[in-house]
């Protein structure tokens, strides 16, 4: 009796002992590997932050009008080029085709939108133009 | 012999039995000795074991699931980022490194300082020999190296070189934002501009700072400021554009700038900031106030007339009309005619006082209310005499800084509310004052958009946005003379007049004509298509669509009738 109740407190010592020193070394690698990540955390914060600046200064208006001008073809945006979706006709999808004298649907080309300049009889201009204020005074300038 | 007995008593041990009987109480006291020792080191055991169990394996109700990072480290820099109000990067402090050397380990100094010239070719040959052959332990080659420079330095492998860490403010923007963000010393220490002003808050750090500016407005407003200045071969100029209703400064320009980086070599005219501590005369844009003023008192109505027919003398003094028409004219016809006469006259209706108090309401008599340690207080006459109420309702004889008429201007096109002008982001419109009644506001909407469709500002028409605005020509003073052929030439917008939502300032200090103005440098020609020019490019950034003119509720909003002023038989 005393002696199994020797064994089995050598035993749980043991077990107790592993046990603890295994909970401590494993705290302990956890602890490093948090640090580790900690300080890769801030590593990549400051690799953030370096790009971040980096992007507002690629982003400088001076170089993408720059780099605009050097690879793109696009110009600023005219005013007459803007008009909203309300400016459209109401039964726009009307004018897709229509029914010719044989009762064929065909193709109706709507008539291209005035350019600016173009000299057309103010009603006609007034059924065409889509919100362009300038139109009328060009027009009104040209004759 | 009571101790003696104790210590039998305390042994467990009875004398007076036999030797016999005496042994075997003797071993039966250790047993129970050992067996209480045993159930306590038991007991002592369990307990730690339990403590380690529960410490370990077990989950205490309190305790939360993931580990929360109390020592979670966060980036913090030295000074904390200003970014503008689309939360980009205006101003951040980036780690650099700088190159210094440890001259003792240096081999060769000759062939060294050849070898780190062909990474750093801008540095002295002679000064770096003499560095790097000095013996001292730690000499500065070059503060602050690019990371290109960094890497070729580093792979030029010159033993007894090597790098410090430093923190560097840094502006992605260069010089777009001098005068707004200020600078830092070599100590990071905020010494001009918003730099300056939120040095605390910047030092404190918590969380980027955000201004009220627009990096895209403030690149087209710069952009456009700067042509027209070297187009007209102006000394100086100044560029703002304020959101009516709540004062926030969406971009701010003066030219000539500076780099912020190094703010040591520019001239003290480049740091000067000609829109918030430059006092200027104004010249005809305060007709604009004189007119509200007139309006708002009730001293004028649309229909009023005044005589301008010929020079106003008083005492020494004679007031005349740059376009002179020479003939009675309405409250309209004196603003697109920019007459002198007309507005002086009409000055004189309601007098000094109520002069001084609207003035004082618009904060044109105090420093203007902006945080920036560069703030001008303006140049105001004391004692206010008639003279003065005359001279001020056509700006001259008061100074005042670019940066209060827009706030000025914003008070008259917004409903008469007058907000303090800001360079910080705010949500929604803050606590105004009320100045000028909504009615008044509203016929100087209309007046504001006929002075560009009749007016002095027909330059700056931008078909679409339907701008509104005033002309301003001043001499300058130079040594309390005015100087003929020096001017300052101002036009303040607002736009879109039917419903204003931000106004526009471009001012050129000394401009001069040329070929394609008829030689004239006045405000109307050199700063009005500026002004449009900066519209056109800003508007569709602030999200205004263009409309149409012939629109109802924009005729009726910009409708105005300009009668012809009579002459009234009965004041003949």
């Amino acid at each position: 009796m005393t002696r199994a109740v020797t064994i089995i407190g050598l035993l749980l010592t043991i077990l107790i002992g592993t046990g603890t020193y295994w909970v401590s070394h494993e705290v302990e690698r956890l602890e490093k590997r948090y640090a580790d990540i900690q300080s890769d955390i801030l590593a990549e914060q400051e690799t953030i932050h370096v790009l971040q600046a980096e992007w507002s200064y690629l982003n400088n208006p001076e170089r993408i009008e720059r780099l605009s001008q050097q690879y793109l073809s696009l110009a600023q945006i005219d005013i007459l080029q803007m008009a909203s979706i309300d400016d459209l006709p109401e039964n726009a999808d009307q004018h897709l085709y229509r029914l010719d004298k044989f009762g064929e649907a065909v193709a109706f080309l709507p008539l291209p939108r005035a350019r600016p300049g173009d000299l057309m009889s103010d009603e006609a201009a007034d059924a065409m133009i889509i919100d362009a204020p300038s139109v009328a005074a060009t027009a009104g300038g040209t004759r | 012999m009571s101790f003696m007995r104790f210590s039998y008593w305390l042994r467990g041990d009875r004398p007076e039995l036999g030797p016999d009987q005496r042994e075997r109480l003797a071993i039966e006291t250790a047993r129970n000795r050992i067996f209480i020792t045993g159930a306590m080191f038991i007991v002592g055991f369990t307990w730690i074991t339990y403590g380690l169990v529960d410490a370990s394996v077990l989950r205490q109700g309190n305790e939360p699931a993931v580990a929360s990072g109390t020592d979670a480290r966060e980036l913090k820099t030295e000074r904390a980022d200003i970014v503008d109000r689309n939360g980009i990067l205006l101003a951040t402090d980036l780690p650099t490194n700088s190159l210094y050397a440890d001259a003792r380990v240096v081999k060769d100094p000759v062939e060294s300082a050849d070898m780190l010239l062909t990474a750093l070719p801008d540095l002295d040959r002679d000064t770096l020999i003499r560095h790097l052959s000095s013996r001292k332990a730690f000499v500065w080659i070059r503060r602050n190296l690019t990371p290109e420079q960094q890497y070729e330095v580093n792979s030029l492998g010159v033993p007894g070189l090597n790098f410090q860490r430093e923190e560097r403010r840094v502006y992605p923007h260069g010089r777009l934002f001098s005068h707004v963000l200020g600078f830092t010393d070599i100590d990071n220490n905020g010494i001009a501009g918003a730099e300056r002003e939120f040095d605390n808050e910047l030092r404190i750090n918590n969380g980027p700072l955000q201004l009220s500016v627009d990096t895209r407005v403030q690149y087209a407003l710069e952009e456009e400021v700067e042509s027209a200045m070297e187009t007209y071969s102006a000394v100086g100029a100044a560029g703002l554009v304020m959101d009516v209703y709540t004062g926030e400064v969406i971009a701010m320009t003066s030219l000539p700038n500076f780099d912020p980086h190094r703010p040591g070599q520019a001239p003290a005219d480049a740091r000067f900031n000609r829109s918030t501590l430059g006092v200027y005369e104004m010249g005809s844009v305060f007709k604009l106030f004189n007119t509200a003023i007139a309006l708002e008192t009730g001293s004028a109505t649309l229909n009023s007339a005044y005589d301008a027919t010929e020079p106003l003398r008083v005492a020494r003094f004679s007031i005349r009309d740059y376009h002179g028409e020479n003939r009675w004219l309405t409250v309209p016809e004196i603003l697109v005619h920019s007459s002198n006469i007309g507005s002086a006259r009409m000055a004189m209706a309601f007098g000094g006082a109520t002069q001084q108090k609207y003035l004082k309401k618009l904060g044109m008599l105090d420093k203007p209310e902006i945080e920036l340690p560069e703030v001008g207080g303006p140049l105001v006459p004391n004692p206010w005499r008639e003279i003065n109420t005359m001279t001020i309702a056509f700006g001259h004889g008061i100074a005042v800084t670019p940066l209060q008429v827009v706030n000025g201007i914003s008070t008259i096109a917004n409903g008469g509310i007058r907000r303090p002008s800001t360079i910080l982001r705010q949500d929604g419109a803050p606590a105004g004052e009320r100045v000028f009644s909504r009615e008044t506001s509203d016929l100087m909407r209309r007046l504001m958009r006929l002075v560009v469709t009749e007016g002095s500002g027909k330059n700056a028409e931008v078909a679409g946005y339907f701008l509104g605005g005033k002309t301003g020509t001043s001499e300058k003073l130079v040594n309390g003379r005015y100087v003929k052929n020096a001017r300052m030439s101002t036009f303040v917008a607002a736009f879109p007049m039917q419903d204003p939502k931000y106004v526009v300032l471009v001012t050129l200090d000394e401009p001069k004509g040329t070929k394609k103005t008829y030689g004239f440098a006045t405000a109307g020609w050199v700063s009005a298509p500026a002004v449009g020019k900066v519209v056109t490019r800003i508007a569709p950034l602030l999200g205004i669509e263009p409309a149409n003119a012939k629109a109802p509720e924009i005729e009726q909003a910009l409708q105005i009738e300009l009668r012809k002023g009579e002459r009234k038989l009965a004041s003949f």
